[in-house]
């Protein structure tokens, strides 16, 4: 209850090497985190049930098999993978005190994360013109709804770690700011986890039939 | 029925005043047959073949009998709820002085004063069973033991971004769901079909979320004196 050392450190210099988990309000927030990703998990969970469930049901609408292209989806994968990796170095940096560090590594990352994004929507406008619409068959609706709801997340992080690299900037690195940039560096985890699934649930099992 | 049961139950502490226990017992006594004669003879009509949630059936199909209790099973339930509102009302106007313990209660909300601080416990309990406010009672303790040194007490400063938040949640549902909607008003119209009530909803939503992430909210702190002469003014 009593939180006495939680300020101690946010505006003196010496920082302790877990940055994040120093103070009571940081552990809070990771551990608030953590349930976040629990409702996150269900959310996408449903939506991925509703696209097994109706992923045969083409309605005469392209079928996965003549619509989706594994190069360029594979390509986004690796992106957004590598991406996942320059994330944990931001972290890395973040304990090493290493301010310079978290930005340019969170950069890499905002900047990876722009690249897979362009990918998509090169990809979905691809769809659309091959007559595959959101409203052309339940097939294509469960495929807009699941995958567009993670490229929605991906636009969010990205807006977010820029955010958090401003706020590193402006504010510098304290036992205030070091939980953000861990938060952050767990949400883009876990969106990486759910397309890791969607490329393996929606295009190699879409590819194998 | 959990749900009276809980306001009845929580009432004190809420809102520092007891339900009157008279029109509690007529609540009871109306709710709970009206309950049952309402929903258990709805499980043998729907062996009998009536579809659910229907506002009609058919004549003649011998479910008349059974759906007439229900009729007066939903009557009582309404009575009951009535006299509860009567209650609720009845009890605003009593002074807030019920106790702190109206019930002898066995678990830690018990233990503190009504109305209860803003910081609830000075310092964290020591728990050392289930039941914690009973096993202290039955040691003849009238506090609970304490679990860590007096120290100043951490708070979250007062937000209204969470009501924001909902409110801005609201607009875009409304926005969204009503997009199709063919209304009158030609403006009304504009706004709904063009997406922009439901993205205006979210975009409010998402700078909600910009704030709270930019400032930071450092909270206050109750220092233990303070508390203290609260805690004796009560």
């Amino acid at each position: 209850m009593s939180d006495v050392h939680a300020h101690a450190h946010a505006h003196g210099g010496e920082l302790p090497p877990e940055p994040e988990r120093a103070t009571l309000d940081g552990r809070n927030r990771i551990l608030g985190f953590w349930m976040f990703m629990a409702g996150e998990s269900v959310l996408f969970g449903s939506l991925f049930a509703t696209f097994i469930a109706l992923r045969h049901s083409v309605l005469g609408g392209p079928e996965p098999q003549e619509l989706f292209s594994l190069p360029l989806v594979a390509l986004a994968t690796i992106i957004l993978l590598t991406s996942s990796l320059t994330s944990v170095m931001a972290v890395q940096a973040m304990h090493r005190h290493d301010r310079k560090g978290i930005q340019l590594w969170l950069g890499v990352t905002v900047a990876l994360g722009l690249a897979f994004l362009i990918l998509e929507i090169y990809e979905f406008v691809h769809y659309v013109h091959e007559g595959h619409t959101f409203t052309t068959s339940a097939f294509s609706s469960a495929f807009y709804t699941l995958v567009g709801f993670h490229g929605a997340h991906v636009l969010f992080g990205i807006v977010w770690i820029s955010l958090i690299i401003g706020q590193v900037m402006v504010k510098g690195l304290n036992v205030i700011t070091a939980p953000k940039v861990y938060i952050v560096s767990l949400y883009w985890h876990f969106v990486d986890l759910v397309w890791v699934f969607i490329f393996t649930v929606v295009y190699l099992m879409g590819m194998m039939g | 029925m959990a749900l009276l049961a809980g306001c009845f139950y929580w009432w004190p502490k809420m809102f520092g005043r007891t339900l009157d226990e008279r029109l509690g017992k007529w609540t009871f006594w109306t709710f709970y047959p009206g309950f049952h004669l309402t929903f258990l003879v709805q499980h043998f009509l729907g062996l009998m073949g009536m579809p659910r949630r229907v506002f009609t059936y058919l004549d003649g199909q011998g479910w008349n009998t059974m759906n007439l209790v229900s009729t007066i099973g939903a009557f009582l339930m309404a009575i009951g709820v009535i006299i509860f509102l009567v209650n609720v009302f009845k009890t605003a106007a009593k002074p807030a002085d019920a106790p702190s313990d109206p019930w002898d209660g066995r678990t830690l909300e018990w233990s503190l004063p009504t109305p209860v601080p803003e910081y609830n416990f000075r310092q964290l309990p020591l728990v050392r069973g289930l039941d914690a406010w009973w096993l202290e009672k039955r040691e003849g303790r009238t506090h609970m033991t304490p679990a860590e040194p007096p120290g100043p007490i951490h708070m979250p400063s007062p937000s209204s971004l969470p009501i924001w938040m909902s409110v801005a949640l609201f607009i875009a549902a409304i926005g969204f769901m009503y997009a199709k909607e063919p209304f009158s008003a030609g403006f009304v119209r504009f706004l709904f079909e063009n997406y922009i009530v439901g993205i205006g909803g979210l975009a409010m939503f998402f700078t909600c979320m910009i704030i709270r992430s930019l400032k930071d909210d450092h909270g206050y702190h109750i220092h233990p004196e303070e508390a203290e002469g609260e805690a004796a003014h009560q």
